[in-house]
């Protein structure tokens, strides 16, 4: 099978009655590292799992390269696989492990050998191929499990949370070599994870995913700066995103903290939702607070009720009317408690719809002209 | 010195138990070892032969049909065994690893049949056999044993307990069914396997009830229902011989349980803990 990329059309996955993925469609690029984020349970397991061809497909079309693949043998698709807890056979050594790989091609004895080394090579396994499993440590055993991938020169190459097992200091190690393995390999990568900064560090592409349903693609940058709904932007983002529900009322959006008065830029475009619900979105790096008496309409009087800190950042809980957000600051930054403002960045903020939480996109020109400026 | 104490109070009362469980065989091979006049003139609890002899030996294996009937034990435990190791790994792997309507149902109806008595369906088993003409044939006590809800049970649990990434892996390796169950499943559950084919093997050699219906002709007898003629031979047991050859008869068994004593041990330990 060549290299291409995955195309799901309309997939759904239903087990029984429980609906797992519904009416989801994806193109995943070809040669890419694509990540698949969502909290546990969200059915980005099962999109993987169909694509691996584990789980049969429901309904709707799945193309690997071109191919309908629906109904192709999992062995027959040209899927490398990483699983979670590695999968490695427990009663083979090292080497059979990955030779077992590729016990049904018809390749000579040579070539799986060599094939085998390159693989052992290329993950530093070099010296443990007689061993077993139980004898290798967690790192090892993913570098095995990786080198089983590897030795089949599998046009997509498939890791279903390869790196929760591990330590979290072996995780940030693992997760470098893993991007570098694959801009060596160049093959058309999926990648699940629930982790945020797994996501953002190793997908070029991203596809959240939540109960069910795809929340929004894009690159990292595109899913961080401009989130497609409330559950995206809460779920993206560590502390997340702030969302403070409202009403568009005039010239102002009305909250439990106040009034921001809006621009006639951002109100022209958001004509046509006036007095209804409203949720505004600010990331907490993004709230900027000052005691310079500012003589911009763009700033509301905020007092800190709590402070963390989080090492290189604090985080401060800001109290507004009846309301609360966070704020992250730097470390170093002190604030005096008194005449304590924010000042509103209107670039910054992001508008959602109340009823359902999609976001209301202004104009994209707009928006990014305000960001660059 | 608390601890010290109830472990001899216990090392105390397991010895008894084995005690009285290893009395009767001692009393079987003992009374094997002695003359018939002994045997009927000695304390029958005198456990320690004077003088020893080999005759009741020598009269069993070789004035009585003794290989014949060890040749006929062995076929049926041996087929037995083989049969239901094969059809309890087929069943199990198939209880795991496909999705079928009534799946579960069919299961816990293989599970129930252990809880039905032998003696309920022994007469219709036997009425369809004698149908088949199968009496006096090593068919009639070999079929109705090769499968059994115990099992099925017991490789279901060992194969439940293998990863499912462990089967997926292999099957995105591009396995066939066939090629997972004898290159991943069968290496892995081997403990189990060998538990399995070894009670089987000495249950069916101690079977005493079905062979001794099925079969009437004394030249398919088991050892089993062979030991009986001994019993009674006109009035009188000869008992020397009926305990050479009851000796030799639990010989083959014993060490079955010897040689495989932890894989049993290991596997009923196991067949309840997922892991």
């Amino acid at each position: 099978m060549e290299m291409g990329e995955i195309k799901l059309c309309n997939v759904a996955k239903t087990y029984g009655t429980q609906v797992a993925v519904e009416d989801f469609s994806l193109t995943i690029p070809a040669g890419k590292r694509t990540v698949l984020l969502g909290p546990s349970g969200g059915g980005k397991s099962s999109v993987l799992r169909m694509i691996a061809g584990l789980e049969e497909i429901t309904a709707g079309q799945l193309f690997l390269g071109n191919q309908l693949a629906n109904h192709i043998e999992p062995g027959d698709r040209g899927v490398a696989m990483v699983f979670q807890n590695y999968a490695l056979y427990p009663h083979l050594s090292v080497w059979d492990n990955v030779a077992y790989a590729l016990m049904n091609r018809k390749l000579s004895q040579e070539d799986i050998g060599a094939r085998i080394q390159q693989a052992l090579e290329v993950l530093k396994l070099n010296g443990y191929e007689k061993r077993m499993p139980r004898e290798l440590s967690g790192g090892q055993r993913q570098r095995v499990a990786l080198a089983r991938a590897l030795v089949k020169e599998a046009p997509f190459f498939l890791l279903d949370e390869p790196l929760s097992n591990l330590d979290a200091q072996l995780r940030t190690h693992a997760r470098t070599e893993l991007v570098k393995l694959h801009e060596w390999m160049k093959t058309t990568m999926v990648y699940v994870t629930h982790d945020q900064v797994e996501a953002m560090t190793v997908g070029q592409y991203v596809a959240v995913i939540h109960e069910g349903r795809l929340q929004q693609e894009g690159t990292p940058e595109e899913i961080y700066q401009y989130p497609a709904n409330t559950f995206v932007a809460s779920f993206i983002g560590n502390p997340s995103m702030n969302l403070l529900s409202g009403t568009l009322t005039g010239d102002r959006f009305l909250f439990a903290g106040g009034a921001i008065p809006l621009g006639r830029r951002v109100l022209s475009a958001m004509d046509a939702h006036q007095g209804q619900e409203m949720i505004v979105g600010i990331r907490p790096e993004n709230v900027r607070l000052t005691t310079d008496p500012g003589i911009s309409m763009l700033e509301l009087p905020v007092r800190v009720e709590r402070v963390e800190n989080w090492g290189q950042q604090r985080i401060l809980s800001v109290g507004m009317g009846e309301t609360q957000m966070l704020a992250a600051v730097p470390a170093d930054q002190v604030f005096a408690a008194e005449n304590l403002r924010w000042r509103i960045d209107e670039s910054k903020l992001r508008f959602f719809r109340g009823a359902d939480g999609v976001a209301l996109t202004l104009p994209q020109t707009m928006t990014k002209k305000q960001e660059v400026a | 010195m608390k601890t010290n104490s109830t472990e001899w109070l216990w090392h105390i009362f397991l010895g008894t138990v084995v005690l009285g469980l290893l009395f009767p065989l001692l009393w079987m091979v003992s009374l094997s070892l002695k003359t018939t006049g002994q045997i009927s003139l000695q304390n029958p609890l005198d456990l320690w032969p004077a003088p020893w002899t080999w005759e009741n030996f020598a009269y069993v294996l070789f004035t009585s049909d003794f290989g014949r009937y060890t040749w006929n034990t062995f076929v049926i435990a041996a087929a037995v065994t083989v049969g239901k190791v094969a059809t309890s790994l087929l069943a199990a792997y198939g209880f795991t690893q496909f999705h079928f309507p009534g799946r579960g149902m069919l299961y816990y109806g293989c599970v129930f049949s252990m809880f039905i008595p032998f003696v309920s369906i022994m007469m219709p088993n036997y009425l369809l056999l004698a149908k088949l003409g199968w009496l006096n044939t090593y068919w009639a006590a070999i079929v109705p044993h090769i499968a059994d809800g115990m099992g099925i049970f017991l490789l279901r649990q060992s194969i439940r307990s293998i990863p499912r990434a462990v089967l997926d892996s292999a099957r995105m390796d591009g396995f066939s069914h066939w090629k997972i169950l004898t290159k991943i499943v069968v290496p892995l559950i081997k403990p189990a396997m060998v538990a399995l084919a070894i009670l089987s093997f000495v249950n069916s050699w101690n079977e005493y009830f079905w062979p001794m219906l099925v079969m009437n002709q004394k030249s398919m007898y088991t050892l089993p229902v062979a030991l009986s003629m001994f019993a009674n031979v006109e009035g009188g047991t000869e008992w020397g011989a009926m305990m050479a050859a009851a000796t030799l008869t639990a010989l083959p068994p014993l060490l079955c349980y010897l040689l495989a004593r932890r894989h049993i041990v290991e596997t009923f330990l196991h067949s309840g803990v997922k892991g």
